[in-house]
């Protein structure tokens, strides 16, 4: 079936466009994972504006749907934060044996046939071009996070994670609050680096969630963002390294190559698969692209390789087979994950 | 008319036996409108359920169990109750 075309998507006021310009140009300023052989092609954008038509606008009070919302604090120390006055946090990799020349051997090309795998037509836009990643034991790779989520109605879910901080699992909205299946979960299970039955980082209960009342009491795409806190004693990020995440532009996010991870469930959820793209396009809330995702993969970061510091710049949370997409992550959302990684320190 | 999202309950068994199929993998492939990229598991009893979808629309289901994997298109309704055989 040929989808609708992207731009009708993007015209659409429910994706957030109707708000701001989009941007067609700007140098490249970051690098891929280490994945020589893949072109990748970048689409031309187009400024538009309509107007402002947003559905159930009155459910959340204009300028209070990042305002945070969560089940629990008792499992950490509250802190004051202190917030930078750039937008951007800087991970840390964690000095470990194995640098990024490691995944180019084991994990790209020992998994090279796996990117000419035929896979199911209607879950990938396009070809699958997804690559498994294994060893999963060298960063970034380690610092992503299987879920296994146990609603309060006691239905289990998949999902994916990235620890921004010791104790900081970052993921979507809808792994963390669950409308329809009881709201916060019971316990969510947090396993780094899962790679099928390996758990070389072990895993952690978390019981403590975050996300924003945009998603909690608005239920909004937009918003669609949280995370877990693990408990004092449960610290995988000493372990793993963690991501950075930043603020970035319309010009930079439509230029950039976009990385994600994650544990799709039609690999059974137990690996960790990676691809790369350039961004469709952004909304004020949304990045849209046509990395080949599938359920479970809800969570994953989505970010940028400059140097050799990563950055999140999105959480991808939706498929559509018009174009993937993730959360933004916009001053308001960098302001909520650095109280939420001050939390988990 | 405006749509608005919901979850979708399912049960998965077996063809020949009626028996429930647990711990399989249940996930949207393809569907009228996006839809969060998370995957539900089945229980002992083969029960799941798919959050946050708009209804009313068509979605392929992919269901992932012991090394197979089936798809389905199915419309779904608020009210929706898949009873699937595998």
């Amino acid at each position: 079936m040929k989808p609708k075309s992207f731009s009708e998507t993007l015209r659409s006021p429910k994706n957030g466009n109707d708000k701001e310009p989009m941007v067609a140009t700007a140098p490249t300023p970051s690098r891929i994972e280490n994945l020589p052989g893949q072109s990748f092609m970048g689409m031309a954008s187009e400024t538009e504006t309509e107007i402002e038509q947003v559905e159930g606008f009155g459910l959340t009070k204009p300028g209070e749907a990042d305002k945070e919302m969560y089940n629990r604090l008792d499992t950490e120390i509250e802190t004051e934060s202190d917030y930078a006055s750039t937008l951007e946090e800087s991970g840390t990799e964690v000095t470990e044996e194995e640098g990024e020349s490691a995944f180019a051997r084991d994990a790209f090309f020992a998994s090279y046939p796996e990117l000419y795998e035929k896979s199911l037509s209607e879950v990938i836009i396009g070809t699958d071009e997804r690559v498994r990643i294994t060893p999963t034991t060298s960063f970034p790779w380690r610092a992503i996070c299987a879920l296994r989520i146990t609603a309060q109605n006691g239905k289990t879910f998949l999902g994916t994670g990235f620890l921004i901080s010791p104790r900081t699992v970052i993921t979507a909205g809808h792994c963390v609050y669950l409308h329809a299946e009881g709201g916060w979960p019971r316990k969510i299970e947090v396993i780094p680096g899962l790679n099928d039955a390996a758990r070389p980082y072990g895993s952690y209960v978390g019981t403590s969630f975050r996300s924003v009342t945009g998603w909690v009491s608005g239920k909004k795409r937009e918003y669609d963002y949280g995370c877990i806190i693990l408990p004092r004693t449960s610290r995988p990020g000493d372990r793993t390294g963690i991501f950075g995440f930043a603020v970035k532009d319309n010009a930079y996010l439509l230029n950039a190559y976009l990385n994600t991870a994650g544990y799709p469930g039609d690999k059974g959820g137990n690996q960790q698969w990676f691809m790369v793209s350039k961004a469709k396009s952004v909304a004020p809330r949304i990045i849209y692209y046509e990395i080949d995702t599938m359920g479970g993969q809800s969570g994953s970061p989505v970010w940028v390789k400059v140097g050799n510091s990563r950055l999140a710049v999105g959480i991808h949370t939706n498929g559509h087979i018009s174009g993937n997409s993730a959360t933004r992550i916009v001053q308001p959302v960098f302001t909520n994950l650095q109280a939420w990684k001050n939390q988990g320190m | 008319m405006p749509s608005a999202t919901t979850s979708v309950r399912g049960v998965l068994y077996k063809s020949a036996t009626g028996a429930p199929v647990g711990g399989a993998i249940v996930m949207i492939a393809e569907g009228s409108y996006e839809h969060p990229d998370i995957a539900a598991q089945t229980d002992d009893q083969g029960n799941f359920s798919l959050p946050e979808l708009r209804v009313p629309g068509t979605y392929t289901l992919l269901i992932n169990y012991s090394n197979e994997s089936k798809r389905l298109t199915v419309n779904l309704t608020k009210d929706s109750v898949l009873r699937i055989p595998l």
